[in-house]
C-alpha cells in the first residue's frame, strides 16, 4: 500500500517536472493578458469601464466611425453616408445595404433607433451620453425618426456645429447597431434585453462574443461576413491576469501577444527584449488635481496659481511618469479639436514663486491639508513629489489613498479637500471636455450636475464662460471654434482650481510576431491586427 | 417492554432536543454573522452605485440605480429583505459581475477547493513530520531548521514568493505552466463535472490536460503550503514535546522501548489535537488566498470576494461570508465526529 502510494507520487512529480518547450499562441488567435476585474457587463447602454468599451468596440460598431491616422476625420460606418440640413437641424443617415447581424436579421434603421431609445428608456451608465446632446427620453422620438428602413434623420433641439454633432454617432454607448429582434427574445420582466446583453454581444462588428466567464476568460470570434474588411484574425483571447509582473512573464514567454497592463518599471527592460515591441501612443486620458472650492480656506486664484508652481512637471516627465504620461498643462488632450499647441507650457516649478503667491493669497504660513488620491500609479508618487515641493512653501499635505468607487463618491458629494485622480475623455473634440471641466450653471448642492468636475470643484466659472461653451456648439466656422477653445482654456487656467498635469499615453506592449496592429485615440483595433 | 419502549423515546426526544438546539445555534450563528457583515459593509465608505455606472453617469442615472438597488430604504429594511431573499435560497446578483451570485460561487469555489486541498495536503506531508522531528530533536539543527522554516514560511510574502516563483519556475526553467489553471489550448477542453479540473481530467481520462492542469496548480498549491507548513510543524512540535514530557513516556523509556516506538506512542495521543488545527487550517485555505491568487490569476473564491468587496458589493460579500461560516461549522462538526472516531473517552 505505502509503496503503491509513493510510486503514484513519484509518477506524478515527474509528469509535473517534465519541461515543455513554451507554445507560441497560435497564428489565427490574438491572446491578450488584461485585469478584468472591472468587465461587469457587455451591454452598449451599460459598459462603463475603459477596458470593456475598448474591447466592445471590436465587436459593436458605431453608425460612423474615426479615421485611425486623424482622429478630426469621420470615416463611413454602419452609415455608409450622412447628409446636413444647411440649418443644421436635421441629419440624414443612410444606412449600408446588405448587412446582417450573427442571427441572419438583417440591419435596419428601426434596429438603430429602438437600440437608440433603449439607452434612455435603461437609463444606466451611458445615457447621459445621449443627454449630453440634449437628446432625452422625452423628445427621442421626435429627434430620432426612421425614415425608411435604410434612412434615418436625427434632428437635434439645437443647431449643433456639425464638425461636432457627428462624434455623437462615433460612440457604440452612444448609437449601437444592436439586433432588436434577437434581443427581444431574451427580454425578462422588461429589461430590454439588458440582463442578457450583460453576457453576450448582439451588435455588428468584426467580432462577436463567443464566450465570457468573468474574472476568468473572454473570446471573441470572427465575423467572417463583416463587411469593412477581411480579418486575419479567427479569434480573440483575453484573460483575466491581474498581475503586472504576471503579464510581462507571460508576454516575455511568448504565452501571450499583449499584455493590457505593464508596469512602467517595466518598460525599460521590455524595450530591450527582443522577442517584444513597445510602442506609445497618445490618449484621451489626463490627470489632474482640484482643490474644493466649497472649503472657504479654497476660494483664492492666487493660491491655485500657487500650486501651480509646485510641480516639477519636466522632471516627472523625464523620470517618474516617463512612458506613462507626458506634460500638458491645459484641459484638452494633444490630437484633439481645440487642443492648444504641444508648446503651451506656462508654468514649471519655482518654489519662491509659489511662497509668493501663497503669500498674496492670505497664507504667509502656509496651511494644512488633506489631499485624497487615486491608489493608482502615478497618483500616490505625484502625489508624494507635491507634498514635498507644497512642504518647503510651507504647507503641510496628508495623502489619503483610495480605491475607485471610494474616491469618486467623494468626489461627487463634494467631501474632499483637494484630490487628484484622471480622467478619461468620450470623443476627440474639446467640447466634451470643457462641457465636463468648465461648465457649471448651478453652484448649489442641489445642482443635478454631479458629473461636472467643475461643480464638484465648487468651481463657479461665471456667466460668461457658460456661454462661450455653448457658443462653441453650435458655431460651425471650425477656426472660430478652435479659437473659443483657446481661449477658454487659457482662462480655465488663470482662475479655476483645476490644476492639469498630464496627458496619459497609450502603452501598448505586444509580442513580436505581432506585425500590424493599430491603436486610435479611442481604443485598439482588432480588426487590423496581422501577425507574423 | 413499556420501559424499554419509553427509554427509547426519551433518547429520541434527546436526540430531536439535541438536534434542534444544534440547528438553532447554526442558524443564530449564521443570522449574527450576516447582519454583522451587513451593517460593517454598509457603513464602509465604498458606493455600489458608481461601480456600477461609473464615475461618469449623471445623477439622473444614480438617483435610478441608487433605487433599483433598494438603498433607499432604511439599513434595517434593507437587511430584512436580504433575508427574507435567502431563505428562499435568492442570494442575488453581483455587481462585479452581472451573474447571480450563487452560479458565480460554483464557478470560483471548486477552483479553491482544488487548490487549498493540494496545499493542505502539501503541508500536512511537511509540516507534521517537521514538527515531531523537532520536538525529538530538541534544539539539533533540525529543530532549528524547523524553527527558521517556520519563520520564513509565516513571514515570506505569498505575493514576492508567487512571482519569484513564476520568474525561476516559469521564465527561466519553463518547469510549470503561467498564469490561470490550464494552457490557453487545453481551456475547456474536459467536461465540467465537478470544476476541479485535476479531478474532471481523470474522470475524462484526459491526461493532457491532467499533466497540463498539474503543472499550473503545483507552484500555487506549493506557495499557500508554505504557511500551513509553518503552522503546522509549530503546533505539531509544541503538541510532541507536551507529550513527550508526560510521565507514561518515562515509563516506556524505562521499559526499554526503542526512541521510534516512544515517539509514535507519543504521537498517536497528539492526533485529536493535530486534526484540530489540520481541520482549522483547511478552512482557513478554503477562504480563498487573494494575493497567491492575483499572481498566478487564478480564478477562485479569494479573488471574487475581494473584487466584490473593492466594488462594495454586498450581495457578493454576505453570500461568500456566510459561506465561509458554514464551511467553519461543517468542518468543526466533522472533527468533532472524527475525535469520536479516534478518541474512545469522548464517546
Amino acid at each position: 500500500m505505502r509503496s503503491s502510494i509513493l510510486r503514484s507520487i513519484a509518477c506524478v512529480t515527474a509528469l509535473a517536472a517534465i519541461p515543455v518547450a513554451h507554445a507560441k499562441t497560435p497564428a489565427d488567435t490574438f491572446v491578450v493578458a488584461a485585469n478584468l476585474s472591472n468587465m461587469i457587463t457587455l451591454d452598449p447602454a451599460a459598459v462603463n469601464e475603459s477596458f470593456t468599451a475598448g474591447v466592445m468596440r471590436n465587436v459593436c460598431d458605431a453608425l460612423v466611425g474615426v479615421d485611425p491616422d486623424d482622429a478630426a476625420k469621420l470615416n463611413p460606418g454602419v452609415a455608409e453616408s450622412w447628409t446636413v440640413s444647411p440649418d443644421a437641424k436635421t441629419y440624414t443617415l443612410k444606412i449600408r445595404k446588405g448587412l446582417k447581424f450573427a442571427s441572419g436579421n438583417p440591419v435596419s434603421a428601426e434596429d438603430i433607433a429602438w437600440s437608440i431609445k433603449r439607452n434612455l428608456q435603461l437609463n444606466l451608465a451611458n445615457a447621459q451620453r445621449l443627454r449630453e446632446w440634449d437628446i432625452t427620453k422625452e423628445n427621442v422620438d421626435a429627434v430620432v425618426r426612421v425614415v425608411d428602413p435604410m434612412t434615418l434623420t436625427v434632428s437635434p433641439t439645437r443647431p449643433w456645429a456639425p464638425g461636432l454633432f457627428m462624434f455623437a454617432f462615433t460612440d457604440f454607448r452612444v448609437a449601437p447597431v444592436l439586433d432588436r429582434k434577437e434581443i427581444m427574445t431574451h427580454e425578462a420582466a422588461g429589461d430590454l434585453g439588458n440582463k442578457w446583453l450583460a453576457t453576450h454581444s448582439a451588435c455588428l462588428g468584426p467580432f462577436r462574443v463567443g464566450n465570457w466567464r468573468p474574472q476568468d476568460i473572454m473570446t471573441l470570434d470572427r465575423n467572417d461576413d463583416y463587411w469593412r474588411r477581411k480579418l486575419a484574425m479567427k479569434r480573440i483571447v483575453v484573460r483575466h491576469v491581474p498581475e503586472a509582473g504576471a503579464q510581462r512573464l507571460l508576454l516575455e514567454q511568448g504565452d501571450i501577444d499583449h499584455a493590457n497592463d505593464i508596469d512602467p518599471a517595466d518598460f525599460k527592460a521590455l524595450e530591450r527584449n527582443p522577442n517584444v515591441k513597445i510602442d506609445y501612443t497618445p490618449s484621451l486620458g489626463i490627470s489632474y488635481m482640484m482643490f474644493n472650492m466649497n472649503d472657504p480656506r479654497f476660494r483664492s486664484p492666487k493660491l491655485f496659481e500657487a500650486f501651480r508652481y509646485l510641480f516639477d512637471y519636466q522632471g516627472l516627465e523625464a523620470t517618474l511618469v516617463k512612458n506613462h504620461s507626458e506634460v500638458r498643462q491645459s484641459p484638452v488632450p494633444l490630437g484633439v479639436f481645440g487642443a492648444l499647441p504641444k508648446s503651451y507650457m506656462p508654468y514649471k516649478l519655482d518654489i519662491e514663486r509659489a511662497k509668493k503667491l501663497l503669500a498674496e493669497a492670505g497664507y504667509p504660513n502656509g496651511f494644512s491639508a488633506e489631499i485624497a488620491v487615486l491608489n493608482q500609479f502615478p497618483y500616490p508618487d505625484v502625489a508624494q513629489h507635491l507634498q514635498q515641493n507644497a512642504e518647503k512653501a510651507g504647507v503641510k499635505l496628508k495623502i489619503t489613498q483610495m480605491i475607485g468607487a471610494q474616491l469618486f463618491q467623494r468626489a461627487r458629494s463634494r467631501k474632499f479637500e483637494l484630490y487628484m485622480a484622471g480622467y478619461g475623455f468620450n470623443y476627440p473634440d474639446a467640447n466634451n471636455i470643457m462641457l465636463r471641466h468648465a461648465y457649471n450653471t448651478d453652484n448649489s448642492d442641489k445642482s443635478n450636475d454631479t458629473i461636472s468636475i467643475a461643480w464638484r470643484a465648487g468651481w463657479d466659472p461665471g456667466q460668461a464662460f457658460n456661454d462661450a461653451i455653448r457658443a462653441a456648439q453650435v458655431e460651425r466656422d471650425q477656426p472660430k471654434r478652435q479659437a473659443i477653445y483657446e481661449d477658454l482654456q487659457k482662462k480655465h487656467n488663470a482662475n479655476s482650481p483645476i490644476i492639469y498635469l498630464f496627458q496619459r499615453l497609450s502603452v501598448n506592449a505586444v509580442s513580436k510576431d505581432v506585425k500590424v496592429f493599430k491603436h486610435t485615440l479611442v481604443g485598439d483595433d482588432y480588426s487590423s491586427i496581422e501577425k507574423r | 417492554m413499556t420501559t424499554i419502549r419509553a427509554s427509547r423515546s426519551a433518547e429520541a426526544r434527546g436526540h430531536a432536543a439535541s438536534f434542534a438546539r444544534l440547528a438553532g445555534t447554526v442558524a443564530i450563528t449564521l443570522v449574527g454573522l450576516a447582519a454583522l457583515t451587513f451593517f460593517i459593509g454598509r457603513v464602509m465608505p465604498i458606493d455600489p452605485v458608481i461601480a456600477l455606472i461609473g464615475e461618469q453617469a449623471d445623477q439622473q442615472t444614480y438617483k435610478a440605480v441608487y433605487a433599483q438597488l433598494g438603498l433607499d430604504k432604511p439599513l434595517p429594511v434593507q437587511f430584512l429583505y436580504y433575508l427574507r431573499d435567502i431563505a428562499t435560497g435568492n442570494f442575488g446578483v453581483a455587481i462585479s459581475t452581472g451573474h447571480p451570485v450563487i452560479e458565480d460561487i460554483r464557478r470560483v469555489f471548486p477552483a479553491t477547493v482544488e487548490l487549498a486541498t493540494l496545499a493542505l495536503i502539501g503541508g500536512v506531508l511537511f509540516g507534521v513530520p517537521l514538527g515531531v522531528a523537532a520536538a525529538v530533536w530538541r534544539g539539533r539543527v533540525v529543530d532549528h531548521v524547523t524553527r527558521f522554516l517556520g519563520l520564513a514560511g509565516y513571514s515570506v510574502p505569498h505575493f514576492w514568493l508567487g512571482l519569484m516563483a513564476l520568474v525561476v519556475f516559469y521564465a527561466w526553467l519553463g518547469w510549470i505552466g503561467g498564469t490561470g489553471r490550464v494552457s490557453l489550448a487545453n481551456t475547456d477542453i474536459v467536461p465540467h463535472v465537478t470544476g476541479m479540473i485535476l479531478v474532471d481530467s481523470i474522470l475524462d481520462r484526459n491526461w493532457g490536460v491532467f499533466r497540463d492542469a498539474l503543472r499550473h496548480i503545483v507552484m500555487p498549491a506549493l506557495i499557500l503550503a508554505t504557511t500551513t507548513t509553518a503552522y503546522l510543524s509549530r503546533l505539531t512540535r509544541s503538541f510532541m514535546l507536551e507529550q513527550l514530557g508526560q510521565e507514561y513516556v518515562t515509563t516506556a523509556r524505562i521499559k526499554g522501548l526503542s526512541e521510534w516506538q516512544v515517539t509514535m506512542h507519543a504521537f498517536r495521543n497528539i492526533g485529536v489535537q493535530l486534526l484540530t488545527v489540520i481541520v482549522l487550517a483547511y478552512g482557513g485555505l478554503l477562504d480563498g488566498a487573494v494575493l497567491t491568487e492575483t499572481v498566478f490569476g487564478w480564478p477562485g473564491f479569494g479573488q471574487y470576494l475581494t473584487s466584490g468587496l473593492l466594488a462594495g458589493d454586498m450581495n457578493v460579500v454576505l453570500t461568500c461570508t456566510l459561506l465561509v461560516g458554514v464551511i467553519f461549522l461543517v468542518l468543526n462538526l466533522a472533527s468533532d465526529a472524527l475525535y469520536r472516531v479516534l478518541d474512545p473517552r469522548t464517546r
